[in-house]
């Protein structure tokens, strides 16, 4: 069954000085449950692949369909909804909040949900222990190492239970040791039913999911 | 947020407060005018005559000032309307003037004299500490009966019982018989050292500031044309004279001090008064948060990508606004109490000027906290959070999602 797809996706950027094209006519499915790799040189249109999946852009032409539902025709509330329910991200920089501690960051997707104090606390405690940070709760992101902080992003990623999850070079600024602790939960997270798009600079990393898209200057390339 | 942006936020909080400091010590000068307390407790239901124009139509000749006693006495006691009406001299100096002395004694006291009647006793509310406010027996019968306040008691009779005593003043003797808790200058009908019955006076000295009691302010409007109809008779009765008196006003227009020689010039002065007074808010509350607006942008800015990531978490587009909002009215609220708290400073340091006062009265604690008052903070916290946080809330919470989170990768 089809959980994402994207049909004639056409992205443009534009500035007063230049027009780039970053996606031009992309057409794309991603099967539920898939773990797919996005790979290309860098300015190819991978993020911004991405971006448009996540619902975090929007694209110039082209449909994009989450789990059957028309995203492109959705007003901002909705789709704000939406990618609460069906979506986590993992982004290479992590982006955590560094005001609050670990503990609330997790919970983040979890406020915009009609959810009690108490359950959220009990849903975000649950996720850190499944990626081994319990112990660092009260923890700020500037106490924490590039790939605790990783785990961080990716507990707020799956706490609200996302079908959809969108991880945006993962691994790009963690070392070996901590990029196989990275996947290893993702590999993890995929084996529970979770559809899982990557998109990744390494082969190797690239070779060990599912299936591999390439991409070359805005458009796909087999 | 506050803690985040710790010298941000301070300068934030203190911008707010000075604004606040300014507004809060026109209102709560205001306030204090305004504000039915003992003594005068019942300024809301109460209109005021202290002016009046007398006009010979056959000669165009003017005759002009504070109310006669003959007046009060003919055209304003018989009216049937006010619940009471009472007359007292207005104070036209802060400089005590009235000599105050004992038989036999060579120390000389200056003291603020009031001289009035029966009803000014109804009207206000003083607290005695001994006997009674003179009767209207003693009044009509001008009985040179007194009320004096604890301190001129204690300075004329230095520790002996006062009530009942005679003393002198400007060297005629008058017998005390009460004595009430000093009053606070603040209360310009109620502040005096002594209160004598007018009947006790020379003609040349009983000139008034007539007050009209109503049973409820409902009753203004009955008043006012009983007050015009009184007026017709005056000029039946002393054609070709006719006479105008100014109001009767309540008690705003009142302290604002508004003259006029009839009623149309009193209503455009009334109206150029408010709109100057909205005029000076508007300023006050405008550019202060045109200048906070440049702090709230500043410190939204910093939360570009936090912003981002909320959104992308699945915070919507209001969400962010009432995040934004609400952190800034916190910000608002702290400066609000310290500008509130400033203001009363200001206030009681500048009393002389704004409240017209000697330097060294005391203001009633309760003439400065009162329902208005704080309402009042709250109101123009909510207003300058709005006026300074709005717009750049707004932007925030329109921010494209992808340009947040970029915005610290550049």
């Amino acid at each position: 069954m089809e959980i994402i797809k994207l049909e004639g996706i056409t992205k443009v950027y534009r500035t007063s000085e230049v027009e780039t094209t970053a996606l031009e006519n992309v057409n794309l499915t991603v099967r539920k449950g898939e773990f797919l790799s996005i790979m290309g040189p860098s300015g190819c249109g991978k993020s911004t692949l991405l971006n448009l999946m996540g619902l975090l852009d929007v694209p110039d032409k082209g449909n994009i369909l989450i789990n059957d539902t028309r995203i492109t025709e959705m007003k901002d509330g909705e789709m704000a909804e939406f990618r609460n329910e069906m979506l986590g991200f993992v982004f290479q920089s992590f982006h955590l909040i560094n005001s609050l501690n670990v503990l609330d960051n997790v919970e983040l997707p979890l406020l915009y949900r009609n959810s009690t104090a108490k359950s959220r606390r009990e849903a975000a405690v649950k996720v850190l222990e499944k990626v081994g940070l319990s112990h660092r709760m009260r923890h700020f992101p500037t106490q924490l190492s590039g790939g605790q902080c990783q785990r961080v992003a990716l507990a707020r990623a799956i706490v609200g239970n996302p079908q959809i999850i969108l991880a945006d070079e993962p691994t790009g600024n963690l070392d070996s040791k901590m990029g196989a602790e990275i996947m290893e939960l993702l590999f993890q997270l995929n084996k529970e039913g979770t559809t899982i798009v990557m998109v990744t600079h390494d082969e190797h990393i690239a070779e060990s999911t599912q299936r591999i898209v390439r991409f070359f200057d805005g458009r796909r390339v087999e | 947020m506050l803690k985040q942006n710790k010298f941000i936020s301070m300068i934030a909080i203190m911008g707010t407060a000075l604004a606040i400091m300014m507004i809060m010590t026109i209102i709560v000068t205001d306030e204090i005018k305004e504000i039915s307390t003992a003594p005068e407790i019942n300024r809301n239901r109460t209109l005021y005559v202290n002016y009046q124009v007398k006009r010979d139509t056959a000669r165009n000749s003017w005759q002009s000032g504070t109310i006669p006693y003959e007046t009060l006495k003919e055209y304003l006691y018989p009216l049937k309307t006010p619940l009471y009406v009472s007359g007292v001299n207005p104070l036209w100096s802060n400089i005590p003037n009235t000599l105050i002395t004992r038989e036999g004694s060579s120390e000389i006291i200056n003291a603020h004299m009031r001289i009035t009647d029966a009803a000014y006793w109804k009207i206000m509310s003083f607290s005695f500490t001994q006997g009674r406010p003179f009767s209207d027996g003693e009044f009509q019968s001008g009985i040179s009966a007194a009320v004096v306040s604890k301190t001129l008691a204690q300075q004329i009779f230095k520790g002996e019982n006062a009530l009942g005593e005679t003393f002198l003043v400007n060297f005629k003797p008058y017998r005390i018989v009460g004595i009430v808790d000093d009053v606070s200058p603040v209360f310009k009908q109620a502040y005096g050292d002594l209160w004598i019955p007018h009947t006790t006076q020379p003609v040349e000295n009983r000139f008034t500031e007539v007050m009209l009691m109503a049973e409820s302010p409902e009753d203004f409007p009955a008043i006012i044309e009983e007050v015009r109809r009184m007026e017709k008779k005056f000029e039946t009765e002393h054609s070709p004279w006719i006479l105008y008196l100014k109001g009767p006003v309540n008690n705003k227009v009142f302290q604002k001090g508004i003259y006029g020689n009839n009623a149309e010039e009193i209503a455009s002065a009334i109206a150029v008064q408010k709109r100057k007074m909205i005029f000076i808010l508007l300023i006050l509350l405008l550019i202060p948060a045109i200048n906070l607006s440049g702090l709230s942008l500043s410190r939204i800015k910093k939360r570009t990508e936090e912003i981002g990531i909320r959104k992308a978490f699945g915070a919507k587009k209001y969400t962010i606004l009432i995040q934004v909002l609400f952190e800034n009215l916190i910000t608002s609220v702290i400066g609000g109490v310290i500008g509130l708290v400033l203001s009363y400073v200001v206030v009681f340091r500048m009393r002389d000027w704004l409240l017209d006062v000697p330097a060294d009265s005391m203001i009633p604690v309760n003439t400065l906290i009162s329902f208005p008052v704080l309402l009042a903070v709250f109101a123009v916290c909510l207003i300058i959070n709005l006026l300074s946080a709005g717009i750049p809330a707004y932007r925030a919470s329109r921010m494209k999602i992808i340009n947040s989170l970029n915005q610290n990768d550049k």
